[in-house]
């Protein structure tokens, strides 16, 4: 089991995506999920999904796609060449006023969610107006984003990394700092404090140029993340269609 | 423009450890510290634990044997918190007087030494409080308005009460049509005013004190009003951002 991620829960997911050593394969999560239940139709909500994909993949067993109390993930990827990515589809569904088991169970209420879905495929449309690969917020079409990261080519987990950041900023933020506080004891700096709290204080708080003082720690960090985001899964995207369809 | 005599001899005293007790009164908004025998002796054994605190004479106290007792023991002065829930102090008492009639009672006292509370008390209240529990909010605008709205109606406040109880940022009343929208509430103080003070509205100053405590924050536009006293203070590499919009705020001739 490789070192935990920003949620213990995520890092068996990750692993039960990525068997090791198969030259080529598909796997889904949770394990006996159909993806064709895990589409948005025409007239139907985010919610009609999740409960489908609750039903017939967990037989109700909400926990079984639960990362969080209020996260849930369907996970669908399909890989050759042993690590290349050849299609994924990733939709994060967080809750916003309850939990996974009252959105499962509670009927007649217009439950507030976020949305997140990751697309990786061969489906190019008008040019560039599907950056490879892309996140959408809305379970219908346009709008589609690239979003941060896409350089590492290691997009299941810098996507996850966003759902995070975006939405569980203080698990993040407690994982990057484990990660930090490591280097920083390796350092043996004892006469110098350590200056992870004040870069979080100072981004929350405007202070750019407290954060331009601590470029270097800045770097440092963004490097000792991406090692650990790399140790976590193994598949990667394809780079150089990645470059050719960014614009 | 020179300070005013309250905010110069703040400034000159907040280069050195030592506040007097106008300061713990004005900007911590703790009264008379000297008198909590309770609060000074907990103070006292959390000072020995530090290496070589200075010794402050009678009617002083070391800000940062202060604001490090505070962050050990998790616990924030009644306005300081109060801020930090968008609202001002008499707000925050009526809702710790009545936190057993939420939703789901919260029955921990949040009250200790009569003047400082439990920082948990915020994450309480999200808990607990109907459609907050789950909920990002993306801006501390956002936290606020949610927050009172479901303390009122949880606890039946009128709207008028919690419409007077809002603690909003005085640099943005300040900038009056040039400020925010939506308005700015206040999380913080300013060290050399004592006005409440968002983040927007912030610059981080450096008098030396430790990192791993609070920083000290003044307002952007009482910043510009004394760039010349303050510049040398001012945290980080370089002038601080966005500063323009605070100049053209000013009057013409300085004011």
């Amino acid at each position: 089991m490789p070192e935990a991620l920003f949620a213990e829960r995520l890092q068996w997911m990750l692993h039960a995506l990525a068997p090791a050593n198969t030259p080529q394969g598909r796997r889904c999560y949770p394990a006996a999920l159909n993806p064709m239940d895990a589409r948005v139709g025409g007239g139907e909500t985010i919610r009609d999904m999740f409960r489908r994909c609750v039903a017939n993949s967990l037989g109700g067993f909400v926990s079984g796609c639960a990362i969080e109390d209020n996260l849930a993930v369907f996970a669908f990827v399909r890989w050759r060449e042993t690590t290349r990515l050849s299609q994924v589809h990733i939709q994060a569904i967080k809750t916003e006023d309850c939990d996974l088991k009252d959105y499962y169970a509670i009927d007649g209420k217009d439950h507030d969610v976020t949305y997140y879905r990751l697309d990786l495929d061969r489906f190019i449309g008008k040019l560039f107006t599907h950056p490879f690969p892309h996140v959408h917020i809305s379970p219908h079409e346009t709008p589609r984003y690239a979003i941060n990261g896409w350089q590492s080519g290691n997009v299941v987990v810098d996507f996850l990394e966003h759902v995070y950041i975006q939405s569980f900023h203080d698990k993040w933020a407690s994982w990057a700092e484990g990660i930090w506080g490591k280097h920083w004891d390796a350092m043996g700096k004892p006469a110098h404090e350590n200056p992870f709290q004040t870069i979080l204080k100072a981004a929350v708080d405007n202070q750019y140029t407290v954060l331009l003082q601590y470029a270097r720690e800045i770097e440092i960090l963004k490097s000792l993340l991406f090692s650990k985001k790399a140790e976590a899964f193994p598949f990667r995207v394809d780079m150089e269609r990645c470059r050719l369809l960014a614009y | 423009m020179p300070m005013n005599v309250d905010e110069q001899h703040r400034f000159e005293m907040l280069q050195e450890r030592e506040v007097d007790d106008a300061y713990v009164r004005e900007y911590y908004g703790i009264e008379g510290l000297a008198g909590n025998a309770d609060l000074t002796a907990d103070m006292a054994k959390y000072r020995e634990t530090l290496p070589k605190p200075p010794v402050c004479g009678p009617g002083r106290f070391d800000r940062y044997v202060i604001e490090g007792f505070l962050q050990t023991r998790k616990l924030l002065p009644k306005k300081w918190e109060a801020a930090r829930l968008g609202m001002k102090p008499a707000m925050l008492e009526t809702v710790i007087a009545r936190r057993l009639d939420l939703p789901t009672p919260l029955r921990k006292e949040y009250v200790f030494y009569g003047c400082l509370i439990d920082e948990e008390l915020g994450d309480d209240l999200i808990r607990v409080l109907p459609g907050l529990r789950f909920r990002t909010f993306s801006h501390h605008e956002s936290f606020c308005e949610r927050l009172h709205d479901a303390l009122r109606t949880s606890l039946g406040i009128s709207e008028q009460d919690m419409r007077d109880a809002k603690l909003w940022c005085a640099t943005d009343q300040a900038l009056g049509a040039q400020g925010d929208y939506p308005r700015r509430y206040a999380q913080y103080f300013d060290c050399l005013t004592c006005q409440p003070l968002s983040t927007a509205h912030q610059v981080w100053l450096d008098f030396g004190k430790p990192l791993f405590l609070s920083p000290d924050r003044c307002s952007k536009l009482f910043y510009v009003r004394h760039e010349e006293q303050l510049a040398p203070y001012a945290a980080g590499r370089g002038e601080p951002e966005g500063l323009e919009r605070y100049r053209e705020a000013l009057p013409v001739g300085g004011n």
